[in-house]
Formats: C-alpha cells, sequence, structure tokens
C-alpha cells in the first residue's frame, strides 16, 4: 500500500481491518481465497460488482474535480478568478 | 520462547479490543498481517501500533454492525409509537374500567354471566394490551439489532392484529366502543406502516446481510 502510493499512504493493521469490515459489510468487497501460509491464515479480497462500479463513480467523480482545478490552473483557461 | 510468541501474545492481548465476532473471522487472518508487517527481530507490539488498533477495535465496537438504513430506523421510530399508542389504550381501559363495570351493574336485565364475561374479557385486554407493549418495544430493539427473526415475528403480530380487528367489527364492536375502535384503528395504521417499511428493498438488503454468507460460498 505504501509502496502503490509512494509513500504517501501507510496504513495500519488498525485502520485497514476496520475499512475492510465497513466494505464487507457494505458488500462492495468479498472474499476471493484463503490460503494457510507458513500454518497462518491469509485471506484475499475482491472488489464485488457493485464495489466496482462505486469505485469507477468516485474515481470519475474525483477526476472530474481535479480536472476543473487543473483548467483553471493552466495559462490558456486564464487566471484563477 | 522465541521472539514471534512473544510478539503475537502481545498482539494477541491488543486485538482483545476488537469485537469479539469480528475476533473469530478476523483475528487469525490480521494476526498474520501484524506478525508479517513486523520488523525484524522486534518482541514487543510499539507504542504507536498498539494505538492505532485500540482506536480501531474501539471504532468497530461502536458502530456496531452497520449502521441500518433511514427506511428500518424509521420502523423503528415507528414502532415506539406504536407502543405509546398501546400504552395509552391500556391505560385508559384501566382508568376507566371501574366506571364501565358500574355503569353496567345498573343496566336492568344484566345478568350475573353477563358480568363475569365482561369482566373477564376486560381482564383478557388489559394483559393482551400489556403483553402488547412489551412485544412493540421488543421487536423494535431486535429490529435495529439486525434480527430478521423480528421482521418475520412482527408479521405474525400483525396478521394478529388484523384479524382481532375485523372479529371486532364483525362483531359491530364500534356500536358500544368507537374509542376502542379508534385506538385499535390507530394501532393497526401503525402496523401497517411498520410492515411497508421493513419489507422495502433497503430493508431487505440490511437484513439479508445479516447472515453473512459462509466463507466457502462468498469465495470465487
Amino acid at each position: 500500500m505504501a509502496e502503490r502510493s509512494g509513500g504517501r499512504v501507510r496504513l495500519r493493521a488498525g485502520t485497514l481491518y476496520t475499512a475492510l469490515d465497513r466494505l464487507r459489510s457494505d458488500e462492495l468487497i468479498g472474499v476471493d481465497r484463503e490460503d494457510i501460509v507458513d500454518g497462518r491464515l491469509r485471506r484475499y479480497y475482491r472488489l464485488t460488482p457493485g464495489g466496482v462500479k462505486r469505485l469507477a463513480v468516485e474515481a470519475a467523480r474525483l477526476h472530474a474535480n481535479a480536472t476543473a482545478v487543473l483548467r483553471r490552473l493552466s495559462p490558456a483557461g486564464g487566471l484563477v478568478t | 520462547m522465541n521472539e514471534t510468541t512473544s510478539l503475537e501474545r502481545g498482539y494477541r492481548r491488543v486485538l482483545a479490543c476488537y469485537p469479539k465476532s469480528f475476533r473469530r473471522e478476523n483475528g487469525d487472518e490480521i494476526l498474520a498481517v501484524l506478525v508479517a508487517s513486523a520488523k525484524e527481530g522486534q518482541r514487543r507490539v510499539e507504542l504507536a501500533e498498539c494505538a492505532a488498533l485500540i482506536r480501531g477495535g474501539l471504532r468497530m465496537r461502536l458502530r456496531p454492525a452497520s449502521r441500518p438504513p433511514r427506511v428500518v430506523r424509521s420502523a423503528v421510530r415507528l414502532m415506539c409509537v406504536g407502543a405509546v399508542v398501546e400504552l395509552a389504550a391500556v391505560v385508559t381501559m384501566v382508568v376507566t374500567a371501574a366506571s364501565v363495570k358500574a355503569a353496567l351493574a345498573k343496566e336492568p336485565g344484566f345478568t350475573v354471566a353477563q358480568w363475569h364475561t365482561v369482566t373477564g374479557l376486560l381482564t383478557f385486554k388489559e394483559i393482551s394490551g400489556g403483553v402488547a407493549v412489551a412485544l412493540w418495544l421488543f421487536l423494535a430493539w431486535a429490529m435495529g439489532q439486525r434480527r430478521d427473526v423480528a421482521r418475520f415475528t412482527f408479521t405474525a403480530f400483525f396478521a394478529l392484529t388484523t384479524l382481532t380487528m375485523l372479529i371486532a367489527l364483525a362483531r359491530h364492536a364500534a356500536v358500544y366502543a368507537p374509542a376502542d375502535l379508534i385506538a385499535g384503528a390507530a394501532i393497526w395504521l401503525i402496523a401497517l406502516a411498520t410492515m411497508v417499511l421493513i419489507f422495502t428493498r433497503p430493508s431487505n438488503t440490511f437484513y439479508r446481510q445479516a447472515a453473512r454468507p459462509p466463507l466457502a460460498a462468498a469465495a470465487g
């Protein structure tokens, strides 16, 4: 997680599992499979179709926000008023 | 004792602040993540880690399951109103019982057998009313706690209320007890509105989540 976000997001296990539990109860993610690695349980999660849809909507919303800001900042768009 | 077991015991102690149901399902999994992400040679739970885990555990405890959707919250409130109306009806019945009996006693041609029937009926209505108040409140609580069985118990209760209403109407109860009929109708309407609310689509989704699918079924 820290690697993917370039070190901006450091998720502690406590925070992570609170989030996972909520996502699971909202049926946005589900258990994909389970493994036993070195005698320890490892569980893999996967986005549900509803989760994929929600994520796409959220990403589009953030993208639209960012685009609006960038347009204002660009020289062609003129100064921020 | 090796350092992993000592660290693991430390984590287990901190994990005790999570709800039991969560620990049962995710305890081993979260422990594996914690141990795997521990620093080389780490023997004790770090303070910051410990604080984060306690925070997560408390947050999970304070948020029992997930917040019910609006329709369910409205249904719970409505059921509390139902309990209040029912209680008002019972109190009115208890308070006026003496005067009703006195009025009946003066009635000419009123037999002892009829007298016993009326007193018996009044006592029965008082007791069943009291039970109904308790039932309204208990089901409201259970409904908020995501107990799906509460919905079906309420359905049975609603069917019983409807039946009682119909019998009362068939016996022309309105002729001699309009107040009773009004109270009955009010309670029945509240129950009907509750029924509609608890069987809407958001409610169905909410109660279906209550029993999480077994992991094997959820996988894949």
